[in-house]
């Protein structure tokens, strides 16, 4: 068996995320922001604003089903004020990176974007302060996997290779050749840009929801969120299987048949949303 | 809601969802459009329209189910996933009626 790349090498690799030739210029830009302590309102939304092509996408985005938001947001300072800095510096993430995306991982795109549609519409239902927040949970839970994508091309392949092969998901296939997952990969760089512990755990704890301390709900709402978005088939992220689901998640949130019943209506409306996002 | 492409747009749909030029909204949300409106549409870089009616889906009703068993391949056993499996087949279903 081939020896699996320790994680002390992943972790330097994924934090030195800035000084790696493979990792696109306008991702380093992002990482560089999100990393000093005081990103002001302004700055943010000088760079958003300073880019047509993402200051339309980031509109296209708040304005479509995934936020449902009842008022048009018409401009990237407007957006700052109703979802929150920390949603709008998700959405940038979120549309930048699975931008490069879609040729590696096909419909990673429209799963990540049906998980943050299904995780808002679930923390609606539990009446959740910032549902934006936790559809941003949703949104980026899988972002690890393109920064793993982007720093191992070659054995990442051999993964989705192996997942596809032998019908397993991902997740367990990422074990057999590295000693830590997307989900480890994804929340060492929320950590490192700073964003909530709520966002870092939920990334962290996706696939092993009851291991999550700080926040529980959030994590356990974008456990179920994955599980339904894959049921329903929307988007693939590399492997189609439905994964298994952790009961105690499924209880903390006591959704009933007809909560179900409207959150896989909702993602009907965003998947065919999400391929003009 | 139904995703048209511009080409196929009729006087008389209602538009279901926004058409933006920029970030300001050109039509909105409950429009009814007319021969004009269309061809202004025609004219601006945009593909799709959101209008009012249902999806065509892509793929029949027995296709979509049997890749819904594959997804769920192996889970026979798990009560809650057989669960979650039913309601997303009466959804399915729904799509088709």
């Amino acid at each position: 068996m081939t020896e699996r790349i320790d994680i002390r090498n992943m972790r330097t690799r994924t934090e030195a995320i800035n000084a790696l030739p493979t990792v696109p210029s306008a991702l380093k830009q992002i990482s560089a922001m999100f990393e000093k302590p005081r990103l002001s309102i302004d700055e943010l939304s000088g760079f958003i604003s300073g880019d047509p092509a993402l200051t339309s996408k980031i509109l296209k985005m708040v304005n479509s089903a995934a936020y449902g938001f009842p008022n048009r947001i018409s401009s990237i300072s407007h957006a700052i004020m109703l979802l929150g800095f920390n949603v709008v510096r998700g959405l940038l993430l979120g549309v930048s990176v699975f931008d490069l995306m879609q040729k590696n991982i096909a419909g990673l795109w429209e799963h990540s974007v049906g998980c943050a549609v299904a995780a808002r519409c679930i923390a609606q239902k539990k009446n959740l302060q910032e549902p934006e927040e936790v559809s941003i949970c949703g949104l980026l839970h899988d972002i690890g996997k393109v920064i793993l994508i982007l720093h191992y091309p070659r054995e990442y392949e051999t993964v989705l290779a192996k997942a596809r092969d032998e019908g397993i998901s991902l997740f367990e296939a990422e074990q057999s050749r590295f000693e830590a997952t997307h989900a480890d990969v994804g929340s060492w760089l929320a950590r490192k840009w700073r964003f909530p512990v709520n966002l870092a755990e939920a990334i962290e704890y996706h696939h092993t929801p009851h291991l999550s301390r700080q926040a529980k709900l959030e994590t356990a709402i974008v456990h179920v969120s994955d599980i339904l978005v894959r049921a329903r088939g929307i988007g693939i992220n590399g492997d189609m299987l439905v994964p298994d689901i952790h009961p105690e998640s499924w209880t903390l949130l006591q959704l009933t048949d007809d909560d179900v019943r409207d959150i896989l209506a909702e993602l009907e409306t965003a998947a065919s949303e999400a391929e003009d996002l | 809601m139904r995703k048209v492409s511009i080409d196929q747009l009729e006087p008389g749909m209602v538009l279901e969802r926004p058409i933006l030029r920029g970030s300001t909204v050109f039509l909105g949300k409950g429009v009814v459009l007319g021969e004009t409106a269309i061809s202004r549409l025609r004219s601006m870089e945009i593909e799709h329209a959101f209008v009012e009616g249902s999806e065509e889906q892509p793929i029949s009703r027995d296709e979509a189910m049997t890749l819904l068993d594959e997804r769920f391949r192996n889970k026979e056993d798990d009560p809650l996933l057989k669960h979650i499996k039913n309601l997303v087949r009466e959804h399915i279903a729904g799509l088709y009626d």
